[in-house]
């Protein structure tokens, strides 16, 4: 059934979860943020920007700005070509009226936020002060605000050039859809939205960028992102440079969740800025500056009709996904198509069509943000299950226990078209169990049956659970291991850690195929010199894809050490064994070597390059789908319609775990996540496009006193689609939360007439008047 | 009426070793911290003073240093992230913090540890619901808290040992 | 980090402070700075000079003598959270204190400096209108006395050239008791709704004194004069404080609302904190005759 060796996969989860080898530094305040960073000359950067969502440039003034004491120079869109190229799309859709963002506005600013203008001071506070003086003449349009207003005749237009507000138009599907609800006893539709929500990683965006050449390139850029290889990428193609000329590093990361994915018009309008003028420079965005500019989240409205038979079995799912893009493309594409393909969760669902549209609005563009989508397509199809539930009159786990699929289901072809080409195939899950321990856990029926007499005495307590399924993982990562003069290893994989835990996830996984003591392995990421490719840590996909790659590499290092040890022992290589950092020969005591001296000796002669290794996964199914069961008890106060998050549980299946702890940590960070979208993160715009949710005075971030002591329960389904047979884990905390909490304050509110079907829940907005039925 | 922008001199005890710096009246203590003595430890995660990536102690009690101009705190002793501990020893609370996974980015971890120490300085066996209260101006987009309220818990006077497995 | 730059000053004493006040267009005081920092870094308040009063330590203390509490100008919301002769003599303002902001800037803002800039989501303030705190405030002609009623705010009271140097609250003899309630704002942690309650029975258990303040619903915090009367003179056992509660109505148009919380959201939370306060208060009384 499987393309891999068993022997190499562990059908247990591994309790390995040690020490994390990179909190040392940062419980010491010894991290390096890219704020951090010193660098002899430096200048600071500061964006003058719209403060508005669409308007006519027609003028900058910048005589004001020039006279600020210590301001060095001010560039507009003008002064140099790279700062009016239009930043580089990654991929391309067919058929799409793809609109890219410039480096600097030109014309037209097309969201609040856009920068027209930079101020280059000696200092961060000499720049934003000439910044203050800057005049940007603008002339206000009319904006795009609302995404659905935006597809009427008599909106205005995000593009003046364009027929109307559509970017395009994907349809997407199997099965015949339309004889299922003809066929169907029952048909139950709905209208769902999200709101925009923030990434609102705690280290806000900065970037660094030093031209001086010292370490050999031309340009050599520092930020916290998510995908140095790609920011190298969207320079060098702006500056006209080749990849190998720049050198992009993320230092530590305080936090991706997607948004931090992405190139963004300040780093390419520094680095073109610092090789013009030959000086190192620096940006970071003060909070206000990231939640405005940094790319958004979510932004979605969905209608959807589900067709069952009278035994609530799901026949067919129809849905019409309109997407908020921003003003620009390309990044919100991925997010409705991942909302579409999660739709289908993990039942068995025998025909859907979705049809989705992408809108141009005059607000910031939109990026995934933790859950990439997935969360709303399981949001969606988990509140459809209950609507349907509800409709005939079924307990909701009931309908999701007769549409689940069955651990001897796997794998399983969804026929669902996938966007690599053929169809999304599941590898893996044990979902029915997972539905089962979340119920025992939670202990289901007894709060149910608590639940009258709990009204009773004012007590308005209610239970959800649903279920959830994550893509994870994708394309190819690299693994590269040398050993270094003085005995140790050095591990390197391209893409960098933003919080995850990888140096030590991946430090354990190659210490534990190459059979050597973690406490040899130096980990470095995140740095376009130490490895040339990197995709990006983001879908989930680093455990899946660079874990296999240390693994390999492991494998093969040991190899390389053993060919290195019998030259130097004078035995055959597979006489060799590996014990602590000794190579010793197999039923000769005494006759080994340290690697400290292995090392010595190869470096002496020339001869370290011999134990290295490159290892690249790059698997034919680069997917894994994680899953579980997610169940939350709430408590709600009816006067003051505050909601109170009881117990949450998370029953987690995401095949092998490297590390317990880490995994349970994401699991953890994304529940918070989830929960914060859930109820109360909104970014709100104003009519005319400005952002009101501006600061964290306005933007609520989820606190310590209101996240719940987070329960994880771990059911393991190896994937047999890689060797280690791991399922990313990074975002199933976010993407189960939504219906989850949807569920659980419906049916805290029962008797009231509420319906939690828009993100995020706000209890007042209902009038929570009681049902005619429940009247008394 | 004084010029704007007239340096004022400012002495301070900074992690045990006394320092007098020159500042503008409308510098943070936070930017003097870090871009005058080096010390990077104290992180800025917010204009509003919401987030408490950048608390530190101030005659020992936690502050918010981009809260506090460093012209106030002439005469006054502040410890850093980076003063809590020295060599490879690490503070109690630093080490319940690597022991309970407490830290994923770690952005938010000085400003945690700091708010910590204060805490247990005048509560010793703070509840579960006294340490959510304690850490409500800080803020943590990777943790979900879990681990990090796990990891106060230990420290408490009255808690034997770690908490339940989750 | 602040944009503009400003003058600074750190008198040693209030006259040197009153002084700079006088001398420079565009002073304010600067105590805790815990409102007036965030303030300027947002760019919304831009003063020319700061009057660092911290140096002045003659502002440094809390008094508590029976029922009457005086309050320096430098006396922090951790300082009243934690003085147990406070909690003994009211402790509404350990109660209260323990629901503003976070420690680190408890540790720092000031009740006075709360009183002086009445921040429509303040929590102090509610307390400072509940209480009737007297301020005494220093200018160039010299302190005066300043009661604080029901049609006097702090804030109105004191001209730019003035200090508070210090707020006193005596606590009414006989039965008495107080409570503070708010529902925080989800981001900024300020009150959206905050209320105060303080109320004297008499041995027949008639409110003889009943003082209610509301903020973060209404422009500037204030107390409810209308609510107020229709318990003063009633004996409580017999009154529907839900009633009492739901019969707000005269400053509904007052009531303010934003993005997060409409104004009738936010007039709903005040009736329920009107309800629930006095509920607690009376509860008080009743367990503590």
């Amino acid at each position: 059934m499987t393309e891999f060796d068993q022997g190499a996969r562990v059908n247990e989860i591994r309790h390995e979860s040690g020490s994390r080898t990179e909190h040392f530094r940062l419980i010491r305040g010894d991290g390096r943020f890219t704020a951090d960073l010193r660098i002899a000359g430096l200048l600071h950067a500061a964006f003058v920007r719209s403060p508005i969502g669409h308007a006519r440039l027609v003028g900058v003034s910048t005589q004001e700005a020039h006279q600020c004491p210590g301001v060095e120079a001010v560039f507009t869109s003008g002064e140099l070509p790279a700062l009016s190229a239009q930043l580089p799309s990654p991929f391309e859709i067919p058929g799409f009226d793809t609109r890219l963002q410039s480096v600097l506005a030109r014309e037209e600013a097309r969201h609040a936020g856009e920068a027209a203008a930079v101020v280059i001071g000696t200092g961060a506070q000499e720049a934003r002060t000439g910044a203050t003086r800057l005049e940007l003449e603008l002339i206000p349009l009319p904006a795009v605000i609302d995404v659905e207003k935006a597809l009427l005749p008599d909106s205005p237009r995000t593009y003046s050039d364009a027929a109307g507000n559509l970017a395009g138009r994907l349809t997407r599907g199997f099965g015949d859809v339309d004889s299922a609800f003809k066929q169907a006893q029952r048909v139950v539709s709905r209208r769902f939205s999200a709101a925009r929500a923030a990434g609102a990683a705690m280290e806000p965006r900065c970037v660094v960028v030093d031209p001086s050449g010292s370490d050999g390139y031309a340009l050599t850029v520092y930020e916290g992102t998510q995908a140095p290889h790609a920011v190298r990428r969207s320079i060098a193609k702006v500056l006209g440079l080749a990849d190998k000329d720049v050198r992009v590093v993320a230092p530590d990361v305080g936090g991706g969740f997607g948004p931090k994915g992405r190139t963004y018009p300040e780093t390419v309008a520094l680095a073109a800025i610092a090789l013009a003028i030959g000086r190192p420079l620096r940006w970071e965005a003060s909070r206000s500056e990231d939640l405005l500019t940094t790319f958004h989240g979510r932004g979605l409205v969905v209608q959807a009709d589900i067709a069952s038979d009278e035994q609530g079995h799901v026949l067919g799912l129809r849905a019409r996904l309109i997407q908020d893009c921003g003003a620009y493309l390309p990044t919100a594409a991925v997010v409705p198509l991942n909302t579409a393909q999660h739709l289908l969760g993990p039942y068995r669902i025998p025909a859907c069509r979705f049809d989705l549209e992408l809108v141009y609005t005059n607000k910031t563009p939109i990026s995934p943000l933790r859950g990439g989508g997935r969360e709303l397509g399981v949001f969606v199809l988990e509140r459809m299950l209950d609507h349907l539930a509800d409709a005939l009159d079924l307990d909701p786990l009931e309908i999701r226990a007769r549409n689940l699929l069955q651990p001897e289901d796997f794998p399983y072809d969804t026929g669902y078209p996938s966007r690599a080409g053929g169809t999304v195939v599941y590898d893996s899950g044990q979902y029915p169990a997972c539905l089962e321990t979340a119920k025992a856990l939670v202990g289901y029926d007894d709060l149910c049956a608590a639940q009258e007499v709990d009204r009773q005495a004012g007590i308005y307590r209610g239970v959800g659970i649903s279920m959830f399924l994550e893509s994870t993982g994708l394309e190819r990562e690299r693994a590269r291991a040398e050993l270094t003069p003085g005995g140790r290893v050095q591990l390197m994989v391209g893409s960098p850690s933003t919080g995850q835990g990888h140096a030590t996830s991946f430090s354990q996984v190659f210490a534990r195929e190459a059979r050597l003591p973690i406490s040899l392995i130096d980990y470095r990421s995140g740095d376009t010199h130490l490895v040339d490719t990197g995709i990006g840590t983001f879908a989930s996909r680093m455990a899946v894809i660079a874990g296999n790659a240390a693994a390999a590499a492991g494998k093969a290092f040991r190899e390389r050490l053993r060919e290195a040890a019998s030259e130097e022992l004078e035995a055959a290589a597979f006489d060799i064994d590996l014990a602590g950092s000794v190579l010793q020969v197999a039923g000769a005591p005494g006759r080994g070597i340290s690697l400290e001296t292995l090392a010595g000796r190869l470096e002496s002669r020339g001869h370290l390059a011999k134990v290295a290794v490159d290892e690249e996964f790059a698997p034919e199914r680069p997917t894994s789908f994680a899953g579980g069961a997610h169940a939350a008890v709430v408590r709600i106060d009816p006067e003051l319609r505050s909601i109170e998050i009881e117990r949450y549980v998370v029953v987690h299946d995401c095949g092998t775990i490297l590390n317990q702890a880490i995994v349970d940590g994401q699991i953890h960070g994304g529940v918070a996540h989830g929960l914060g979208n859930a109820l109360g993160e909104a970014l709100l715009y104003a009519e005319d496009g400005s952002l009101i949710s501006d600061s964290f005075l306005l933007y609520p971030i989820p606190r310590a006193a209101w996240v719940p002591k987070i329960e994880v329960k771990h059911l393991a389904s190896p994937s047999p689609f890689n060797p280690l047979g791991v399922k990313g884990a990074g975002e199933g905390g976010t993407i189960g939360a939504l219906a989850t909490i949807a569920r659980a304050v419906e049916h805290a509110l029962a008797p009231f007439d509420v319906t939690c079907d828009d993100l995020p829940i706000r209890l007042h907005d209902s009038r929570l008047v009681p049902h005619a039925a429940n009247r008394q | 009426m004084t010029p704007a922008d007239s340096a004022i001199e400012v002495r301070l005890r900074v992690n045990g070793l006394d320092r007098e710096i020159d500042v503008d009246p409308c510098r943070l203590l936070v930017e003097v911290l870090r871009d005058d003595l080096g010390l990077t430890g104290a992180h800025v995660g917010c204009d509003s003073s919401q987030c408490g990536a950048c608390v530190v102690l101030l005659n020992g009690l936690a502050a918010k240093a981009c809260t506090v101009l460093a012209a106030q705190c002439n005469e006054s002793e502040v410890t850093t992230i980076e003063g809590l501990s020295s060599g490879s020893e690490l503070h109690r609370v630093q080490a319940a913090f690597q022991e309970h996974h407490a830290l994923q980015c770690g952005f938010c971890t000085p400003g945690m540890i700091m708010t910590t120490v204060d805490l247990l300085t005048t509560n010793p066996s703070p509840t579960e619901a006294e340490i959510t209260e304690a850490l409500h101006g800080n803020l943590c987009r990777c943790t979900g808290y879990v681990n990090i309220v796990r990891a106060v818990l230990s420290l408490a006077a009255h808690s034997s040992s770690e908490g339940g497995e989750g | 980090m602040i944009p503009t730059g400003c003058s600074y000053h750190r008198p040693q004493s209030i006259d040197q402070a009153v002084d700079a006040l006088t001398s420079g267009s565009g002073a304010v005081i600067l105590a805790g700075g815990q409102s007036l920092i965030p303030l300027m870094k947002l760019g919304q308040s831009r003063p020319a000079a700061l009057v660092d009063v911290a140096g002045i330590a003659s502002l440094r203390y809390l008094n508590v003598e029976g029922r009457r509490i005086a309050i320096g100008a430098l006396t922090t919301a951790r300082d009243l959270e934690r003085s147990t002769d406070l909690a003994a003599a009211v402790p509404v303002f350990a109660q209260a204190a323990k629901q503003i902001a976070d420690p680190a800037v408890r540790a720092r803002g000031t009740f006075v400096g709360a009183l002086a800039f009445g921040d429509p989501g303040g929590d102090w303030p509610a307390i400072g209108l509940a209480l009737e705190a007297t301020l005494e405030v220093c200018g160039p002609s010299g302190s005066r006395q300043v009661q604080i009623g029901a049609n006097l705010t702090p804030w109105e009271a004191i001209k730019r050239n003035e200090i508070i140097a210090s707020a006193t609250i005596e606590v009414p003899d006989g039965r008495t008791a107080a409570v503070y309630a708010k529902v925080r704002h989800p981001a900024s942690g300020y009150a959206l709704v905050g209320v105060a309650v303080l109320l004297t029975l008499d041995a027949a258990g008639v409110c003889t004194r009943c003082r209610i303040a509301a903020t973060g619903a209404l422009r500037r915090p204030a107390r409810l004069p209308t609510i107020e009367a229709s318990i003063l003179g009633s004996n409580l056992d017999g009154l529907d404080l839900e009633e009492v509660a739901a019969s707000l109505r005269a400053p509904l148009a007052g009531i303010t609302g934003d993005a997060y919380a409409g104004s009738a959201q936010r007039a709903q939370l005040l009736r329920v904190l009107i309800h629930r306060t006095l509920h607690q208060t009376v509860a008080k009384l009743t367990s503590h005759p």
